[in-house]
């Protein structure tokens, strides 16, 4: 249970008195001796009032019910309350619910919805408190107002149970699931519980432990294809959210505050400050963990950039496309990889196992492409994301003057737009419609090429310029639903990039070159440290540009330069520096 | 993961009814781990104190413990304090994410909540 909060207009939560922390900020308000208003006439309210009251603090409660406690304890027995605090020098403000409380120079001022205006030097907020379920949104445990169980405490879940005041317990009596608040409850209703809950206990226990051993006997993390527990989570979540914000679910809650006390003030329903309020809680709890989080368990389990996210990577399979998948793995994604080589794939089996969608086929058929767009909708349900890794460069062939102009050209031509180009519109095309439904992105990969000479070869230069505008492009075709942006990355340690079949060049590797002279080239243009870069450190870009994350670009190439482009004169500066 | 065991319960909330729940557990014969989170550094105090008696007396009484450390030690109840489970519920793995992360526990049961 966490105590209903009164946010002020400067966005101050007032201090209740539910923890430790509470009482002291009371006891300093009693020892400073200023006058105390209470917002709030139920239990807490008056028992605050009274304590404080027996040390001649000079107290005021504000309550919206025309008598305190009413709903509770009828109209006779709250007279009499209400009186027995006046003769004790209790002022009150009733029938009356606080509308704003801002802050003043000495104090706050408060406002009430019958018009009228109160100082107070200090103030404290007893109006009820919540059940903390926020966190279980989305485990698949029923909740309503609290945690649904039976008599015994069962939720809908088998071995969860719930107790105390947050849990909304099935009373044969009433007929229906209710909550108690009151101290009492926990040592008297469940002191009776515990042996027989036990038995229940190890009942489960043996259950979950047979099934654990002879269903998954080797599972360490929980595999990717969702479930129908999946399904039936995620369609928890959206349920619950949209009937709490739909008319009838906001009059049922309201109905519940009325049923268990006064009517909530109109304040705590709809200030900005409550709604970030509630958004932070629920931002806070993320429901449920993804596999991959427990994968790799090291990197941020809480809130990640992917989590139910679905996305393809093409050419997946080595360099800058396997950085990606792994790390949107980390981040919460569901991936499926493309690729064309059959044993990079063996080598993705072994590494990942059935945790990612392996597809085989070229970037440049068609066929393969529908292929895979069938296998991710049959696996996955939907796709979140495109991702374009793939690329072959022009393995390093010498500069056009030293070519004669015979066919080769044309055929080296073909081959690396083929794939660095052609592959990504036909992507686009065939994955169109499922990123449609989900409001998707697509990442494209440039590169530094297409914006300065010797990026690359000429053609390769050509296609990653021809990506870029592709990008520009898409953008504007696809939008308002899809959004189209690229990455432009420099240089790429361990990169995979292979040179053109036509010319006999595909196992002629950028990588090829040596790293010494590829980073000292580097290292005396460059102003960033990692060289040559991994591609894992290019992927959190892709992951933020594939995510829901980004609402606000579309048609742009992130230009993941390293600094090069930041060079007027090519001095020595940065060798220098770090002692090269 | 600081600990796969089958045999572990997760309590979370360590004021009276979690508390509670952990002695009846132990009552009713189990064995395995028991563990209470709670979000507080100083959990498992009698809350209803802190706005009757300990608030008209003066001086600084704290509210007094619900259970003593020598009896969730005699107990084998471990508390770990300043650990909520903000981090969620996930049933199919049985596991109690904290809002320290990386400490996922993981047992057969998470129970009750009073914070």
């Amino acid at each position: 249970m966490t105590a209903r909060p009164i946010v002020t207009a400067g966005g101050v939560a007032l201090p209740s008195l539910r923890t430790r922390a509470d009482l002291d900020t009371a006891r300093a308000v009693a020892v400073e001796g200023k006058p105390v208003t209470l917002i709030g006439a139920g239990f807490i309210g008056l028992e605050v009032a009274a304590a404080l009251r027996s040390r001649t603090v000079d107290v005021t409660v504000i309550g919206a019910c025309a008598l305190p406690l009413e709903p509770f304890v009828g109209s006779e027995i709250a007279e009499w309350l209400r009186d027995l605090h006046l003769a004790r020098g209790v002022r009150m403000e009733l029938g009356a619910a606080t509308t704003t409380v801002t802050e003043a120079n000495t104090g706050y001022d408060i406002v009430l919805d019958n018009g009228r205006e109160l100082h107070a030097e200090a103030v404290l907020a007893g109006i009820g408190s919540d059940p903390v379920t926020d966190w279980l949104i989305g485990s698949g445990i029923e909740l309503d107002g609290g945690v649904v169980t039976d008599a015994a405490g069962r939720t809908n879940v088998p071995g969860v149970w719930a107790a105390g005041d947050v849990a909304a317990t099935y009373d044969a009596r009433a007929g229906r699931h209710r909550r108690f608040e009151h101290w009492t409850m926990p040592s008297s209703r469940d002191a009776r519980r515990p042996p027989d809950r036990s038995q229940h206990l190890r009942a489960v226990h043996r259950c979950a432990v047979r099934v654990d051993r002879t269903v998954r006997p080797h599972c360490t993390h929980a595999r990717r294809t969702p479930t129908r527990r999946h399904r039936y989570r995620r369609r928890r979540i959206s349920d619950h959210r949209r009937f709490r914000h739909s008319a009838r679910g906001r009059r049922r809650i309201a109905r519940r505050h009325d049923l268990r006390s006064c009517p909530r003030p109109p304040h705590i329903q709809e200030t900005a400050a409550r709604r970030r309020h509630t958004r932070r809680r629920l931002g806070a709890a993320t429901p449920g963990l993804t596999s991959s989080q427990l994968f790799y368990p090291d990197r941020n389990p809480i809130m990640q950039m992917l989590d139910d996210h679905v996305a393809l990577i093409l050419g997946g399979g080595s360099g800058l496309g396997l950085g990606i998948a792994r790390h949107f793995l980390g981040e919460g994604a569901q991936i499926a990889i493309f690729e064309i080589s059959e044993s990079k794939l063996l080598d993705l089996k072994a590494e990942f196992g059935d945790d990612v969608l392996l597809l085989q086929g070229d970037v440049t058929s068609i066929d393969d492409l529908e292929a895979a767009r069938a296998a991710v909708v049959d696996r996955f349900g939907r796709l979140d994301a495109l991702i374009g890794a793939q690329g072959i460069f022009d393995g390093n062939i010498p500069p056009l003057r030293d070519i004669p102009p015979t066919e080769r050209i044309e055929k080296v031509f073909d081959e690396v737009l083929h794939v660095d180009v052609l592959g990504y519109i036909l992507a686009a095309r065939v994955f169109l419609e499922e990123l449609e439904k989900t409001d998707g992105a697509i990442v494209f990969t440039s590169s530094t090429a297409a914006y300065a000479a010797d990026g690359g070869g000429l053609f390769y230069t050509a296609a990653k310029g021809a990506v870029r505008s592709v990008i520009n492009q898409l953008a504007f075709e696809f939008a308002p639903k899809v959004r189209v942006n690229g990455v432009a990355p420099s240089g790429i340690a361990n990169s995979q990039l292979q040179g053109p079949r036509a010319l006999g060049l595909e196992n002629n590797k950028q990588s090829d070159i040596p790293v010494e002279d590829f980073t000292n080239q580097f290292l005396s243009l460059t102003l960033t440290p990692t060289l040559p870069t991994p591609p894992e450190e290019y992927a959190p870009l892709y992951a933020y540009l594939a995510s829901r994350n980004n609402t606000t670009m579309t048609g742009q190439t992130i230009i993941a330069d390293q600094g090069l482009f930041n060079r007027a004169v090519i001095s020595n500066g940065v060798a220098d520096r770090v002692g090269k | 993961m600081s600990s796969i065991d089958e045999d572990t319960i997760v309590i979370v909330g360590a004021s009276a009814a979690g508390l509670a729940a952990a002695d009846g557990l132990r009552e009713g014969g189990h064995t395995g781990r028991i563990v209470v989170l709670d979000t507080e550094t100083e959990p498992g105090y009698d809350r209803p104190m802190l706005s009757k008696s300990l608030l008209a007396a003066k001086g600084d009484a704290q509210p007094t413990r619900l259970r003593t450390p020598e009896h969730l030690d005699g107990k084998n109840i471990e508390v770990l304090a300043g650990h909520g489970a903000a981090g969620g519920v996930d049933i199919d793995r049985r596991l109690v994410v904290t809002n320290w992360g990386g400490e996922a526990l993981r047992g057969s049961t998470s129970s009750s909540r009073r914070e």
